[in-house]
């Protein structure tokens, strides 16, 4: 008898790991929704809150994200503010105490990455839509990718330990793709110069060696003026460069009219997985976002 | 025995499969208050003098004076007290049309609660009352420059708010439902429908009844709210959010005076899913209500030659507004505003010669310009019809500026 409750004693935990065997995840970004699937599998279920082509920046909080929010075990998002709009409403209306921040349910991706373009100065909002912790688009950079992978691995192991082996062995698998990608995307965009409208492929330049010499808007997330952009056409002309370089949510317009008066091409790359049919997952994304800038 | 510490020793290792840390490496930074401030002007002409213009535009906030008005300053503060609970304030400063005069108003400050387990929130302090849309929302967050007439007369000038708590519950429901309890004073100028108070009995009488003091000796004497607030995802561009909200509580007219409010209101959002900086969007929004006030009766035969005799009567009244916006082109939206409200009892002196109880219609155009998420342009023309005015009708031209700075705002749906 003493050795059935001590052997059921022993199982249970077994048995309540197994009842929790699907994490809810609510991601903000579908970038990041895509590594989670990496890493999880098929132990948790994932929900994205924004679609692909959506500004990020200008998510409204509707009730259905705050209901989702509600259920999650893990919440995942971008960080370094570029939710600043709408998460914290999110995550105090959803009265979860599994996501509040501080909680090993609520996972800032950026907290694994070393941001860059802090800041070395005070800044104020006369400087346009300034991030002061650091340029906060740092999916489209495989280095990044690879830290927050294994930070997501982490905390998938924290909040559901039974199957932490499971997470550890599919981050090592993810790790090892990825170096092999590495190795196919090589360093055939070294050198060249792009003009950019948003500061959003930084990181990616940083790491293939590419450079953004210019930016169409004249600060982040303040539109172009149609003096600036008399001023641009001049500037274009004498730096030829190698491309206009845009998403497909950012400044469409603006690039094309340029792209017309000097005859420098527009480089449309994808910003994030799903926003064209063939860019499924993250790898996927990399792949045309590196083929796009050849 | 051995069999089972050795599953004991299989289950502690195979539960924290990590070997090595991930490294972190971003930095925090200390979070103790979020500051912002919002400021609202406006500048514009009536054909109705200063003096009509504090009826016809009733709201505290609203443009209501030929020439500027500083519509609303607001100071808000926003933190975590704890791990249990969040902190919010707002201060609002406005100078009075007339007489020119500083105003200062504590326009909320509560708690909020972060993490009560079974979908429960509470909030406690000093709040705004969660009745319909627009009552619970800061006057920066309207799309109209002024609030609605129904809002004007249910809730006074600057809305219904006071001192008690709200319990929400968010149902576990396949879609959002959200239920809501709540219990405040019934006393005070921003109570207008319940207690009330003297003073705001002097400007606005409910039915031109006289003012009795009451004491609160019980339960029955707060306010009861009642609210049920669903939404549902139409598709991926389109939401929609309907509620249905009800109040109960003592009125200012004496012990048998009691005062029932209840609406609903719904909300129709388009947002394109391939939006750039939010634009295109299309919102429709409507608000009905309704209101039955039961007067009490009144006697007073103190002065020999003016005998008061008031009969008991229910003063019913009802009223909406529809309005719909679109932004057409990034930074732009255009849209219409319709209203109407009505009554049925007498108020003393007769519900036509009673501002806040007349048969009312207004019919407001606006164009909005938000060159960045922090300020705003807006104008608006109003058209009102009104059986209290002489003329019967009233020609408004407002042009308002918004500016914000501080803490991001929050993008509330």
């Amino acid at each position: 008898m003493l050795k059935k409750i001590l052997f059921t004693l022993l199982m249970l935990p077994m048995f309540i790991n197994s009842a929790f065997a699907d994490v809810n995840i609510v991601a903000t970004l579908p970038w990041i929704g895509s590594i989670i699937r990496e890493i999880g599998g098929d132990k948790v279920n994932i929900t994205v809150l924004v679609k692909p082509n959506q500004d990020p920046h200008f998510i409204e909080a509707k009730p259905s994200m705050i209901l989702k929010a509600s259920k999650a075990d893990i919440l995942m998002y971008n960080g370094l503010d570029l939710e600043v709009g709408y998460l914290p409403l999110i995550i105090t209306s959803s009265r979860n105490p599994r996501i509040q921040t501080g909680q090993k349910g609520n996972l800032d991706c950026s907290r694994y990455i070393a941001p860059i373009e802090i800041p070395q100065r005070d800044v104020d909002r006369s400087m346009g839509d300034i991030h002061p912790f650091g340029n906060p688009h740092y999916h489209l950079s495989p280095k990044n990718i690879m830290n927050v992978a294994e930070g997501i691995a982490q905390t998938l192991s924290d909040v559901d330990i039974a199957n932490g082996k499971f997470y550890r062995a599919n981050f090592i698998s993810f790790k090892e793709r990825l170096r092999e990608r590495q190795k196919q995307w090589g360093d055939s965009l070294r050198g060249k110069r792009f003009i950019a409208f948003h500061k959003y492929f930084e990181y990616t330049a940083e790491e293939f060696g590419f450079q953004i010499i210019g930016y169409i808007e004249p600060m982040p997330g303040i539109p172009p003026s149609s003096a600036h952009i008399e001023r641009l056409i001049g500037e274009i002309n004498r730096i030829k460069p190698d491309g206009l370089l845009t998403t497909a949510y950012y400044g469409k317009r603006e690039t094309e009219f340029l792209s017309q008066k000097t005859g420098v091409k527009v480089v449309v790359a994808p910003h994030d997985v799903g926003c064209r049919e063939d860019v499924k997952d993250w790898f996927a994304l990399m792949d045309k976002v590196i083929e796009s800038l050849k | 025995m051995k069999f089972y510490i050795f599953i004991l020793l299989v289950l502690l290792f195979s539960f924290p499969a990590y070997a090595e840390d991930v490294k972190l490496v971003g930095g925090g930074r200390l979070k103790l208050i979020d500051i912002s401030m919002d400021a609202l002007f406006a500048g514009g002409w009536s054909t109705m003098n200063d003096n009509t213009l504090q009826n016809i535009q009733g709201g505290g906030h609203d443009p209501r004076k030929r020439g500027f008005t500083v519509q609303n300053v607001e100071l808000s503060f926003t933190g975590a007290v704890d791990p249990y609970v969040n902190g919010e304030a707002h201060i609002v400063y406005f100078l009075d049309p007339l007489t020119g005069e500083t105003r200062v108003e504590m326009e909320e400050a509560f708690v909020t609660t972060s993490s009560l387990p079974y979908g429960l929130q509470v909030e406690a302090g000093h709040f705004f009352t969660e009745f319909g849309r627009i009552n619970p929302r800061h006057p920066h967050q309207w799309h109209w420059q002024d609030q609605p007439i129904i809002n004007t007369r249910f809730f006074g000038p600057d809305g219904m708010r006071g001192a008690g708590f709200r319990l929400g519950w968010l149902m576990p429901l396949p879609w959002f439902s959200e239920l809501h309890f709540g219990l405040q004073n019934a006393n005070g100028e921003t109570m207008s429908s319940f207690l009330a108070s003297e003073e705001f009995f002097d400007e606005r009488p409910i039915g031109n009844r006289p003012f009795i003091e009451q004491e609160v000796k019980g339960l029955n004497d707060l306010v009861n709210l009642v609210r049920i607030d669903n939404s549902v995802d139409l598709s991926e561009d389109v939401t929609a959010k309907i509620g249905f909200s009800g109040l109960y509580g003592p009125n200012a007219t004496g012990a048998n005076g009691e005062t029932i409010i209840y609406g609903a209101d719904l909300v129709l959002k388009w947002r394109s899913a391939e939006q750039i900086r939010g634009w295109p969007f299309l919102i429709l929004e409507s608000e009905i209500m309704k209101r039955d006030y039961k007067a009490a009766a009144y006697f007073d035969d103190s002065d020999p030659f003016n005998v008061m005799n008031i009969q008991e009567e229910t003063l019913k009244d009802w009223g909406f507004y529809t309005q719909i916006l679109y932004g057409f082109t990034a930074g732009w939206a255009a849209g219409l505003r319709y209203e109407y409200a009505t009554g049925s009892g007498e108020s003393i002196g007769g519900r036509n010669n009673d501002s806040f109880r007349d048969d009312r219609s207004r019919f407001s155009p606006l164009l909005t310009w938000m060159p960045t998420e922090f300020s705003r342009f807006r104008i608006q023309y109003n058209y009102d019809r009104s059986e209290y005015l002489n003329d019967k009708e009233a020609h408004s031209v407002w042009l308002g500026i918004e500016f914000m700075y501080g803490a991001h705002p929050a993008h509330s749906f």
